[in-house]
């Protein structure tokens, strides 16, 4: 099938997105380009939500001339991630409420934009095709994280993520030169039919393309080696950007790391079976440990939160590396990145509120929160515990499925590490909560009065957290088997 | 009968923290009586189930069982049951709790949130006794750990921020080790019993129990794998009871803990510790429990003669009574590792019984706390004079947990002893060196209660101590409540051992096997 007479109403939500983003792009320059454009936001989430039922609505299964991928895995995790964005440009809404020096159109579109790339993304069953939604997502990401352009820290972070992600991008493409080399094909599919045989013959060029690729989307997903920028960016950026990067951009990340990795080298007979597990499985274990026990020293928020959500890749390595049926273990990353997103966000929400109030993005701007604004202080701490993975929480559950599921692969060590590394979670975690609970409030700070989308927003990922922590089979019927 | 008791007995204080919740924080009797009143009906179903359990089968009672979680290749189930094991120490858990909210009622700060976390530890608590799916057993077990977090953290002595945090980390430590025992039987399990298992849930500890007891599986649940999977689950449990030289995170935890907190967690959350290793770790893998006899012996012996030395050297009460504890839970350890039916039911008795004795302790130093404002011992003494029924309830608590007849700690160190004694030197070698050994620490425990008793409650009376009010109407509830257990167990201890006989036997009857 040529891309002439392909189905391309399979792309219908991506285009609906990019005509939205540039209609919201032009009327932001049609009421001048400064000033607070709630409106903006509110039409914003409105296209992402009708974006998320198109994709719904579209879900059934087909390709456009090996290029782009409608199934349940694209469609699973195209409403994960629209749900994200959604949820960020209402955390946005605030803070530019509280900044009204920077350029709010640009903020919402470009928003968009980067949710565009992702969906592009995780449909793509091309490296060209992946290689241009990954680029609007990073050059999207990049101009967000400097927005604040008065600022020298955000300035700071937004320099070192261009550059670092550049040389990551390079990566990329390096090893996809390699498989291109190899099979003279760029389709992920076609590639996946011939790599076993050209494995036996050429196994280190191979293999050297998968560790290129790593290194790549390793950057994204921000696991140790590569997270080294994911602090400075995060605590620079504007705190809904940072949400948008630890959330969107990372579980974005891991989609492609699926839908490359388990089609090209897993899709025949397992082929590349023990390395695999091997790299991914000592990855996972070095960026469980380091970390969580880099932030176990931590004293800004934001900073904290970058620590954890590397720690937290590395949990999400864990099924990947302990492969006992690939789509079982496509089931537990899809109940994870769910879980994650919502008690994320939901902490950023509460971060954002916070911190814009206090004008401080350290810890002590939470002392004694629980005086100050008790359903806030206990929304945060359900988050926390969640990330932690105590029981009656999301997190729980889906740690726990994590754990059984590299149990049945046979690798208990690695649950081992992850189990200990979470508990070493626990020490900073309950550090923010012990702030909140157990400190008195700073003099200057009163009562904290939320507005309408932060409690919102709060609201919606509380229950869900709570609801999948007790009753995970509503979600977990409905993605333990993704077909493939 | 009431359907589905059990469930309503561990859910109906999640329910009370809920309705608590609804109640604006200024309403503080309001919150009181909803705290008090749901904790007693948790008490009266407890009793109901007390009055109805059948002491003559051996089997799961008022069990029940529905699928809960399905994760494709593994079903997680809701199932719960209780057994002669479980029953007592599921009244112990009601009766502590309740008693334990009436000496929290002079907290007059934040008492909203302090119920709201107690009815939540509540029901952690009895999810422990009662739940049949390890992975039931582990999401109640790590329950207890968040609420006990806060309210040391929050209602704690002065170093409550240290304390708080080195039980949240040794708790937590213990846990990834037991979940990680857990993982590792189902892990073996399933390989051992393959697709057949894939139906059913591989947690379900009755389902496990008889995989393990399963001959034909040796091939992959092999000694190694058994023993490994035992030590595990011991060290796991042993941080919880806790046993020498996992026990450092307790002097901290019951000293910086408000009364009502020190009362539960040395009244029922050791317990666990105990319970847990029983129920699963003697219960799925008997043979490697009676394998490692002697290891458990030898930390019993350990743990009673070193907490009673240092409970000898402590100038704080209340450390005293946290150390005291720790010498107290060998003879646990000891009655185990007999592997004789009046051994292990020596066990369960000081489960119980030190349950009441020392809540009971650490009530009485909080009552002398609050009065003194002081709980070094060298400044306390005479409070027999001003304080006559505070100081007589303390001596008969010290009596109690001395040992002495016709009191509950009697019974539990008797039977322990009895067992240790009889013991199969097969089994366990050297038991009588052990046992005499053991004695030794039983002595020391007079030792230092009673000098303890000696320089409290008698002797010169401070000056300041003259005008000392004596007890409250409402903290003789306590008092009598749980003195009078001790005393019920003491003098009639077919109560109890009428429950426990029979499971006692189910259990030991599987290590012959």
């Amino acid at each position: 099938m040529s891309a002439y007479n392909a189905n391309w109403s399979l792309m219908t939500p991506e285009i609906v997105l990019g005509i939205l983003a540039l209609v919201i792009f032009t009327i932001d320059f049609m009421t001048g380009v400064k000033g607070k454009k709630p409106f903006l936001g509110r039409m914003s989430i409105i296209a992402l939500l009708v974006t998320a039922v198109l994709v719904y609505i579209n879900r059934g299964a087909g390709t456009i001339a090996d290029i782009f991928i409608v199934d349940h895995f694209s469609t699973m995790f195209k409403i994960i991630l629209l749900v994200g964005v959604a949820i960020v440009i209402a955390i946005s809404m605030h803070y530019l409420d509280k900044n009204d020096d920077v350029y709010q159109g640009e903020f919402y579109s470009l928003m968009l934009f980067a949710a565009l790339g992702a969906m592009l993304m995780v449909s793509s069953a091309d490296l060209i095709t992946l290689y241009i939604g990954l680029e609007l997502l990073s050059i999207s990401s990049y101009c967000l994280a400097g927005f604040k352009k008065h600022n020298r820290k955000s300035t700071e972070g937004a320099i070192k993520y261009v550059v670092l992600g550049g040389t990551a991008s390079a990566f990329i493409l390096y090893g996809m030169s390699f498989l291109y080399g190899l099979t003279g094909t760029t389709s992920i599919i076609d590639i996946s039919q011939v790599i076993s045989s050209l494995y036996v013959d050429y196994p280190f060029i191979v293999v050297m393309s998968i560790l290129f690729m790593l290194a790549g989307f390793g950057f994204k997903i921000s696991i140790v080696p590569f997270h080294m920028w994911a602090p400075d960016v995060y605590e620079g950026s504007p705190t809904p950007v940072t949400a948008f990067l630890s959330v969107v951009s990372k579980i974005a990340g891991f989609a492609i790391v699926l839908r490359v990795f388990f089609t090209t080298f897993l899709g025949s007979e397992g082929v590349l079976y023990d390395e695999w597990t091997w790299i991914i499985a000592i990855i996972a274990t070095v960026t469980m440990i380091v970390g969580n026990l880099i932030a176990l020293t931590q004293k800004n928020i934001k900073r904290l939160m970058a620590y954890s959500g590397v720690a937290q890749a590395g949990y999400l390595l864990v099924p990947i590396a302990a492969i006992f049926i690939p789509s079982y273990s496509i089931g537990v990353i899809i109940f994870y990145s769910i879980v994650y997103v919502f008690m994320t966000l939901g902490a950023f929400a509460i971060i954002t509120l916070v911190t814009e109030d206090s004008g401080r993005d350290d810890f002590s701007s939470f002392s004694g929160l629980y005086k100050r604004s008790p359903y806030m202080a206990i929304a945060m701490s359900v988050f926390l515990l969640g990330l932690a993975g105590l029981p009656l929480t999301a997190g729980f559950v889906g740690k726990a499925w994590i754990f059984i599921s590299a149990a049945q692969a046979g690798m208990l060590w690695l649950a081992g590490v992850m189990f200990v590394t979470s508990v070493i979670s626990f020490y900073y975690y309950f550090g923010v909560i012990k702030q909140m609970f157990m400190n008195e409030p700073n003099p200057n700070d009163v009562e904290l009065k939320a507005p309408l989308s932060i409690s919102v927003v709060v609201t919606i990922a509380l229950a869900v957290t709570i609801i999948l922590g007790v009753l995970p089979g509503l979600m977990i019927d409905w993605i333990a088997y993704i077909q493939w | 009968m009431i359907p589905n008791l059990l469930s309503w007995l561990i859910f109906l204080p999640l329910a009370g923290a809920l309705l608590i919740l609804t109640v604006p924080k200024e309403n503080k009797n309001v919150i009181r009586s909803i705290a008090i009143g749901t904790s007693g009906v948790t008490l009266i179903v407890s009793l109901i189930l007390w009055g109805a359990f059948d002491r003559a089968f051996s089997g799961l009672q008022f069990y029940q069982a529905a699928p809960w979680i399905d994760l494709g290749l593994v079903r997680l189930n809701y199932e719960i049951g209780i057994d002669g094991l479980s029953l007592p120490l599921i009244i112990l858990t009601t009766i502590v709790t309740t008693l334990s909210l009436f000496a929290s009622l002079n907290i007059s700060e934040r008492v909203k949130e302090f119920y709201i976390w107690t009815l939540v530890l509540l029901t952690g608590m009895l999810g422990v006794f009662v739940a049949q799916d390890l992975f039931l057993f582990f999401l109640f077990f790590e329950l207890t750990l968040i609420p006990m977090f806060f309210i040391i953290g929050i209602w704690g002595g002065k170093e409550k921020t240290y304390a708080a945090f080195k039980f949240l980390v040794y708790t937590g430590l213990g846990s990834a080790i037991m979940f990680l025992s857990f993982l590792g039987m189902y892990y073996y399990a399933f390989q051992a019993t393959g697709l057949q298992m894939l139906g059913g849930s591989g947690f379900s500890i009755p389902i496990l129990t008889q995989i393990f007891a399963e001959p034909a599986f040796a091939e992959v649940l092999t000694t190694g794998v058994r023993g490994a999977l035992f030590l595990g689950l011991f060290v796991a449990f042993a941080i919880k009871l806790p046993v020498f030289p996992f026990h450092t995170w307790l002097p901290n935890a019951h000293v910086e803990a408000p009364t009502a907190a020190s009362m539960i967690l040395a009244g029922v959350l050791l317990k666990m510790g105990g319970y847990g290793l029983i129920r699963i770790g003697v219960g799925i893998l008997p043979d490697q429990a009676s394998r490692f006899a002697l290891l458990i012996a030898i930390l019993g012996v350990i743990n009673i003669i070193y907490g009673a030395l240092l409970a000898l050297v402590q100038t704080d009460l209340k450390r005293l009574v946290a150390f005291s504890s720790i010498s107290h839970m060998g003879i646990v350890l000891l009655g185990i590792a007999s592997f004789t039916a009046s051994g292990m039911q020596g066990a369960i008795f000081q489960l119980v019984s030190h349950g009441f004795i020392s809540a009971l302790l650490f009530f009485m130093v909080g009552a002398i706390y609050e009065r003194t404002k002081t709980r070094t011992i060298s400044e306390l003494g005479g409070l027999s004079k001003s304080v006559p029924v505070l100081a007589g309830f303390t001596l008969a608590a010290a009596m109690a947990s001395v040992g002495l007849p016709g009191l509950s700690g009697f019974v539990s160190e008797l039977l322990a002893f009895i067992g240790i004694f009889g013991a199969d030197a097969s089994i366990l070698p050297a038991a009588k060196t052990l046992g005499v050994i053991a004695g030794i620490g039983i002595i020391l425990t007079a030792a230092y209660l009673l000098w303890a008793m000696q320089r409290t409650t008698f002797g010169q009376l401070d000056d300041k101590y003259k005008e000392l009010s004596d007890a409250r109407p409402l903290e003789y509830v306590p008092m009598i409540g749980l003195l009078g257990f001790s005393i019920l167990i003491g003098v009639y201890p077919n109560i109890l051992s009428d429950v426990i006989n029979i499971t006692v036997i189910d259990i030991l009857s599987r290590i012959g096997g």
